[in-house]
């Protein structure tokens, strides 16, 4: 087992940004699905407890080494390209919508943002966040919208389920306002 | 009054949020009419400081104060009525509080965003690309996830064979241009068409320099050029007296 860690921090290494998945770990060491989580998880550990610069992360069922957090400011001072892009309000807000109501089309979007929303999803879409998902059965059978694997990567997310809840007003849940 | 610009909200939804804070209205029980004042007079400021209101802003509006009328002119004042105007209210307010958990939500998000930034990985081993295609992925059948399979491989493949290319420019000077034009003309007696001479053009760059080089020697007196209609023609002067110039 102790040798599997050092074969598994190996790996991720040679993979890069890429990652593997927890399938691919467990084909790779013939090992148990329990196993490769446990694994991970021993891994994760010991990046953390030490004084190291790598840390181990699982996002969207990927595994990858990653760097810290508080080697960031050094490495934008060693590569000045190393520059963050942000989000738009609007974007996150459309993403946000995509996220937890998927799959949705864009009149559905638009109705909650209450503006208009196509250029935003083309964007999103060229950024590789979202896709489309097929069609609705409704009139005109417009393009339905989901997130994508880069979303849940992008956002530190393992699964959608991870998204935090809704927050459903205290004093109003939806029954109360459709009597 | 307000200093804030409409570029700063996200929407007429955003907009009346901020104003149902700003003025410290309830949203579950809200007071329509400071909420329409406050959103028409707010849009008006703009107006007046002559800002561009994109038109879901005005759409928004329009329905506000269709609200706002119902409720002031007294109809035949069925019970139906009524309900339906409360309706409408209700669902702003539905589609406010909706609008609201999304824009909070988006904040969580966001933090996300900004933390996963900070984290950088290293590219995939470039050794490593000659196994590449024995390594095993799991790929659903999914045209998409195919796309990107196939981009991750060119992406792979161009770092293993960095594609090398030499870029000469031909740059053709105007004087050059002169001497092919006294060349091409040398048996030419009658008068020709001003694009005939761009024939032989293959870039937009070509034809600047062949149209500077025709007035270069219509300056020098080499060629002189008579125009009909859209057509210009063109002639070289020491055959001048010979050829009826077209009228």
């Amino acid at each position: 087992m102790t040798q599997w860690l050092s074969i598994l921090e190996g790996l991720l290494f040679v993979i890069g940004d890429e990652g593997l998945t927890i399938e691919q770990i467990k084909k790779t060491l013939d090992i148990e699905e329990v196993e490769v989580l446990e694994l991970i998880d021993q891994l994760k550990a010991r990046y953390e407890s030490q004084d190291r610069g790598l840390q181990v992360v699982l996002f969207a069922g990927v595994c990858k080494l990653v760097t810290k957090e508080h080697v960031h400011p050094y490495i934008s001072q060693l590569l000045s390209y190393q520059k963050t892009r942000s989000l738009s309000q609007s974007a996150l807000e459309t993403l946000a919508i995509i996220a937890y109501k998927q799959p949705i089309t864009r009149v559905e979007i638009e109705e909650i943002r209450g503006v208009s929303c196509d250029v935003m999803l083309r964007k999103l879409q060229a950024l590789d966040l979202i896709r489309d998902a097929g069609r609705s059965d409704a009139i005109g059978r417009p393009i339905l919208y989901e997130v994508t694997q880069d979303f849940l990567d992008t956002f530190e997310l393992m699964s959608l389920n991870e998204l935090p809840q809704l927050d459903v007003g205290e004093h109003l849940s939806s029954d109360q306002l459709f009597e | 009054m307000f200093t804030i610009e409409i570029d700063q909200f996200n929407g007429p939804l955003d907009l009346m949020l901020f104003l149902i804070k700003e003025k410290k209205l309830d949203l579950f029980d809200l007071d329509m009419a400071i909420l329409i004042d406050q959103y028409q007079s707010y849009l008006f400021t703009m107006q007046e400081r002559s800002l561009e209101i994109a038109s879901e802003y005005l759409s928004e509006l329009a329905g506000l104060i269709e609200y706002k009328s119902k409720k002031l002119i007294p109809r035949d004042k069925s019970e139906l009525d009524a309900n339906a105007v409360e309706d409408e209210k209700e669902s702003l307010v539905r589609r406010l509080i909706e609008y609201q958990r999304f824009k909070e939500v988006s904040l969580d998000l966001s933090i996300r965003y900004d933390h996963r930034q900070l984290l950088v990985s290293k590219p995939f081993e470039k050794q490593s690309v000659s196994h590449l295609f024995t390594a095993e992925t799991s790929i659903s059948n999914d045209a998409y996830d195919l796309l990107k399979a196939m981009r991750k491989v060119m992406h792979r493949l161009s770092l293993a064979n960095p594609f090398e290319t030499k870029l000469t420019s031909k740059e053709l000077s105007v004087d050059q241009r002169i001497d092919m034009l006294r060349r091409a003309l040398s048996n030419k007696h009658d008068s020709f068409l001003l694009e005939d001479l761009f024939a032989d053009c293959s870039s937009v760059q070509m034809m600047i320099v062949t149209f500077l080089a025709v007035l270069d020697m219509i300056r020098m007196g080499e060629l002189t050029f008579t125009s009909n209609e859209d057509q210009i023609y063109l002639l070289r002067s020491d055959e001048y007296d010979t050829v009826v110039v077209h009228s």
